[in-house]
């Protein structure tokens, strides 16, 4: 008998768990969108560090990274990867800039459209800023401590990199915490952003390639 | 008349041999040899490798994930640093299957080349043709087709330090395996092309 109501309590806390993550309204998913494109259109600059957990199926672990991101309004982004090895790359004038432990390339975006709808992906999900966009079809949720933002692409070069795609917003800041990349095989890449200040100068130096 | 038929075949002989082993002596292949690669053959650990490509001048980079999903089975994973995948591959001893592939990538010279150079680095065992040995190795040749893959072996530790993918007058491929751990992996290994110009290095990513 303890048992079946060991059983009941564990289940039903777990219902309720799952409960707790509720679709917003219309009118909510309205507020939500122009609080977070109001917010995205007062950061001139993001700084902050990130890990990055990719996940695949038949892994026994992650595979973890980390490093820093700057981000400067309206599209130059920079990912330093410094752990576990040294690799950055900056997003920047309609190209991307790869520093390889000193070893130093660049990819033009205009002539690499993978690359092209990654970058404007990337600097939009940093900000927030593509939650009107028509490229994806969006719903939105909440629980306890966090907007959620569930994206499907339309558009047929990023649906065949990703299934969904997740931000995940402090309720009270209105800034992206987490994205997940879901591919279409159900693995994925999640990003955790911590650390984040918002317009802290970046010297010019952090984008010079 | 003689000694010319003799040289003629010397030569012959000779010139057929691959350079792999030139000057090593040639020994009578024991009852037991086994060509063996314990380097992707524990299914407990997840072989992640920074990988660099160098192809016809281009360089790029990314994480190469090798994983023993069964016995001679692998799953082999390329993916950017950003962790999105450009292929997804299942090889084991006589099949493959493309679980995921990048349009760029989806071509069948590339494909090929792929699932060749991947079956040559992760192949666990084989039957041995020919045994050679010198000061520093002892080599075992297995024949694959119309290649022959000889594995050599560190006479010192018995470690195996280098595959060679050869026809009968060439050699194409070549693998080296340094920087070998404790649990058997192969920290630092490089494949070299000699005929076309494909080189890559993997560097074993630690926790």
């Amino acid at each position: 008998m303890l048992r079946f109501f060991l059983f009941s309590y564990i289940f039903l806390s777990f219902s309720l768990l799952q409960a707790q993550e509720v679709e917003l309204s219309a009118s909510e998913a309205k507020s939500f969108k122009n609080s977070v494109s109001k917010s995205a259109k007062q950061s001139r600059t993001i700084v902050n560090t990130f890990t990055q957990l990719k996940h695949i199926d038949f892994l026994s672990n992650d595979i973890e990274s980390s490093g820093d991101l700057y981000f400067k309004s309206p599209n130059i982004i920079k990912w330093s990867y410094t752990k576990p090895y040294e690799y950055s790359v900056i997003f920047k004038d309609k190209k991307l800039f790869i520093n390889d432990a000193g070893k130093k390339s660049d990819i033009n975006l205009a002539s690499n459209k993978v690359f092209k709808k990654l970058n404007d992906l990337i600097a939009k999900s940093v900000s927030g800023d593509m939650l009107d966009d028509a490229q994806f079809s969006a719903r939105f949720f909440k629980n306890d401590e966090l907007f959620i933002a569930k994206l499907s692409p339309n558009d047929s070069t990023l649906k065949e990199m990703f299934k969904e795609i997740v931000l995940s917003f402090e309720s009270n800041k209105y800034l992206v915490s987490s994205v997940r990349l879901i591919e279409p095989s159900g693995d994925y890449t999640l990003i955790n952003f911590e650390n984040t200040s918002v317009n802290k100068p970046i010297p010019d130096a952090i984008f010079a390639h | 008349m003689r000694y010319l038929l003799i040289s003629i075949f010397c030569v012959s002989i000779f010139s057929c041999k691959v350079a792999t082993v030139e000057n090593f002596i040639e020994t009578e292949v024991k009852s037991d040899d086994v060509v063996h690669n314990p380097y992707f053959s524990n299914a407990a650990i997840d072989y992640v490798y920074k990988s660099d490509i160098s192809v016809y001048g281009n360089e790029f980079s990314g994480i190469l994930i090798l994983k023993r999903i069964a016995p001679q089975r692998h799953r082999i994973v390329f993916t950017s640093q950003f962790g999105s995948t450009f292929f997804d591959i299942e090889i084991g001893n006589e099949s493959y299957k493309i679980h995921s592939i990048v349009e760029q990538l989806n071509r069948k010279i590339i494909l090929n080349t792929l699932i060749k150079d991947f079956s040559l680095l992760i192949k666990e065992n084989g039957k041995v043709a020919e045994r050679y040995h010198n000061d520093a190795y002892n080599v075992l040749k297995n024949e694959n087709d119309k290649y022959s893959n000889y594995y050599f072996y560190n006479i010192f530790d018995q470690k195996l330090d280098k595959i060679v993918n050869a026809t009968k007058r060439k050699e194409k491929v070549i693998i080296l395996f340094n920087e070998i751990s404790e649990d058997q992996v192969a920290e630092n290994i490089r494949i070299d092309h000699k005929n076309i110009r494909l080189n890559i290095e993997l560097n074993f990513l630690k926790k």
